[in-house]
């Protein structure tokens, strides 16, 4: 059974973008537009590992990892959260909110698979 | 007793008389000047100034009483005293006309010696008394005139008030200040004619007025916030200060002393104004750079995300994901991927200038070696250089392989900025070295008005052993062979936007923010850098930051 990833970004074409390249890795993948609506796939696929983007219309990447960690259903879901290489200065407050990893964009292609692969093997 | 050797000059045609008389006097302790005729007398007079002359009436040229009012009509004998001596037969009319021509006693023959000598000593102790009342009035007098001047050129207002409060005396600068004249103020209670109202024309009684306090608690009083009116209607504010005339217990009345401070205080509104408007300026400027940031911040934001898409899809073609790509493709996509990484780079140096200068960037320091960070700067730049048969040497004195307490990224970064800048404007065959060493404090006094930005400073000297304290900055200096500055472009080298004009410009593509972020870099370090150059020959940049941050 391949791992089953969740990648939740407002860009249609940055979502193709980790689509596409999770999809050569051998990775399945789940996609959302929003936090709000990350949310809901989660609790209905039950992924291994959501990427999560933080600037999003609806329900920023914030308020999604806090909802998802506090649920039940998805609390044990990792999450890496994939964010402007601008917004790294924040990276306590992303680990803090309860991401488990986080990754710069612009998406280096080469990078975010070995990333995926090395959070995937751990245990929380 | 005589209290003083007075002088006296005794005038008698009859030389018997006047030598009695001489002998009495004399013997006295009196020094005693003869004369036997009128001219002789007044001659002696003139020469000697005697302080009383004895003076016989009847003389053979000029009579006594023409004498007497010739001297005392003189102002050149105020101190000479005649006491008129006659005979018997002489009238008392001649005695009045005598004191009515000035003399100032009469003696009629005969007189005993004792008799004599009584009345000139009561004489000269009334001379005595005299001149002395007459000097204290001269020095009375003096200092009256003093004080007249003082106060007629005194700037201040001043005015004197008695124990009533009434006006006994004004200055001219007063009447100046209130529009007044002397008559208007003199007699008067002042507080009701130039102090009667506040500032906000509401009354002010006398009873609190600390200027007239002086009269009821006998201090000094001063206030600086209060005005006074002129004649015409008219206010000024003052700094006034009472103080009380007293002699012993005993209080006479109280001097007030008034400066016109309108000067002032219009210097004061236009420094307070200054001031609030440079605050004014300053929250401006601050919502300004808050407004910036934030534009910055969202713009970054909105060019990543599509930058994310070309950097992205670019890396899946070139590594032949879904299919490989032919020479020429590959080629165009190796371009399209260099570009967006060009302009990653631009916009990062762009976020990062704003973050600082908003204050919001911070310097997480970490300890690392500083050869690591040197060589692996360097590293990056290998491909480059190889290509343009650029020589890279990097040169680490023994003293400066050592542990530093620095932000290790931001470190990377001005290093980046300053090794590409040398890479990219040194021509084929050049080089590029770059210098390691660490040097004492005292050689660079990072807030020294002598290292100006973009100026060469005086070269510091360097660290010898033994000598000074610890050694507490790293210098790193990059030595180009490149195309090099103008001197009249140094200091717009540092300065945002402004890449150099051509010939600089054409050839060599960039924001113009990478030399500035690198200042800023190095100063939120608490470092310096500047900048040696020679034009078509090569530049020298050099940096320092402290081994270990500052305080």
């Amino acid at each position: 059974m391949p791992h089953k990833i969740l990648i939740v970004e407002d860009n249609e074409n940055n979502r193709r973008l980790v689509r596409d390249v999770l999809v050569y890795y051998g990775y399945e993948t789940i996609e959302a537009e929003n936090g709000e609506e990350g949310i809901k796939k989660a609790k209905e696929h039950k992924p291994d590992l959501i990427l999560m983007d933080m600037q999003m219309p609806v329900m920023n990447g914030y308020e999604a990892i806090k909802a998802l960690k506090n649920d039940p259903d998805t609390k044990h879901v990792k999450i890496m959260v994939v964010t402007s290489f601008a917004m790294l200065s924040d990276r306590e407050q992303i680990l803090k909110a309860g991401a488990d990893d986080y990754i710069a964009k612009p998406i280096n292609t080469r990078e975010l698979p070995e990333r995926v692969k090395k959070l995937l093997s751990e245990d929380i | 007793m005589i209290t003083s050797k007075a002088k006296i000059l005794c005038v008698d045609d009859d030389p018997d008389l006047l030598n009695i008389n001489a002998s009495i006097l004399r013997s006295a302790g009196y020094e005693v000047l003869e004369a036997t005729t009128g001219n002789e007398c007044l001659n002696i007079t003139r020469e000697k100034q005697p302080d009383l002359i004895l003076l016989d009436v009847m003389l053979p040229d000029i009579n006594g009483v023409d004498i007497c009012k010739q001297i005392k009509s003189d102002p050149e004998f105020p101190g000479t005293y005649i006491l008129l001596i006659s005979g018997v037969e002489t009238s008392s009319e001649i005695q009045a006309k005598g004191l009515e021509a000035g003399a100032d006693g009469y003696i009629a023959r005969p007189i005993s010696g004792k008799e004599l000598l009584a009345r000139v000593q009561a004489m000269i102790r009334l001379r005595d008394s005299e001149m002395a009342l007459r000097k204290s009035k001269e020095t009375i007098e003096r200092q009256l005139n003093q004080n007249k001047i003082i106060l007629e050129s005194a700037g201040d207002g001043i005015y004197g008030v008695n124990e009533d409060g009434t006006t006994i005396f004004v200055n001219p600068a007063l009447l100046k200040m209130t529009g007044y004249s002397a008559e208007e103020l003199l007699g008067k209670n002042l507080h009701f004619m130039l102090h009667h109202s506040k500032q906000d024309g509401s009354p002010y009684s006398q009873e609190n007025c600390p200027i007239y306090a002086t009269l009821r608690d006998g201090a000094s009083h001063r206030v600086s916030d209060e005005v006074f009116w002129r004649k015409d209607g008219t206010s000024f504010p003052v700094d006034c200060s009472s103080a009380p005339i007293r002699e012993g217990d005993r209080m006479f009345g109280a001097v007030i002393v008034l400066r016109d401070i309108t000067e002032r205080k219009r210097t004061e509104e236009t420094l307070k104004g200054a001031l609030e408007k440079a605050e004014e300026l300053r929250l401006l400027a601050e919502a300004a750079n808050r407004v910036k940031s934030d534009f910055l911040a969202n713009m970054s934001h909105e060019l990543t995300t599509p930058l994310n898409s070309i950097i992205g899809f670019s890396q899946i073609l070139q590594d032949g994901l879904y299919g490989n790509l032919n020479e020429k493709q590959n080629e165009y996509v190796s371009d399209i991927l260099s570009s967006g990484m060009s302009l990653l780079g631009q916009i990062s140096d762009m976020l990062d200038l704003s973050k600082i200068e908003s204050g919001r960037e911070e310097i997480r320091i970490s300890k690392f070696l500083l050869k690591d960070i040197l060589k692996s700067s360097m590293t990056l730049f290998n491909v480059e250089a190889l290509k343009h048969n650029i020589q890279l040497n990097l040169e680490i004195e023994p003293d400066a392989d050592v542990e530093v307490e620095a932000d290790s990224e931001k470190l990377n970064q001005i290093m980046f900025n300053l090794l590409s800048n040398a890479v990219k404007f040194t021509p084929d065959g050049g080089s590029v070295h770059v210098h390691a060493r660490t040097i004492h404090d005292a050689g660079y006094k990072i807030h020294d008005a002598a290292i100006q930005e973009g100026q060469i400073p005086p070269r510091p000297p360097l660290l010898k052993g033994g000598e000074g304290g610890l050694p507490d900055f790293i210098e790193i200096s990059i030595v180009d062979t490149g195309i090099g500055i103008k001197t009249e472009d140094m200091d717009k080298l540092f300065k945002e936007f402004s890449q150099l004009e051509t010939p600089y410009q054409k050839k060599y593509a960039g924001t113009g923010l990478g030399l500035i972020l690198t200042k800023k870099l190095i100063e939120l370090h608490g470092g310096k850098i500047w900048v040696e150059s020679e034009f078509g020959k090569g530049s020298k940049f050099t940096f320092v930051i402290p081994l270990k941050p500052i305080g």
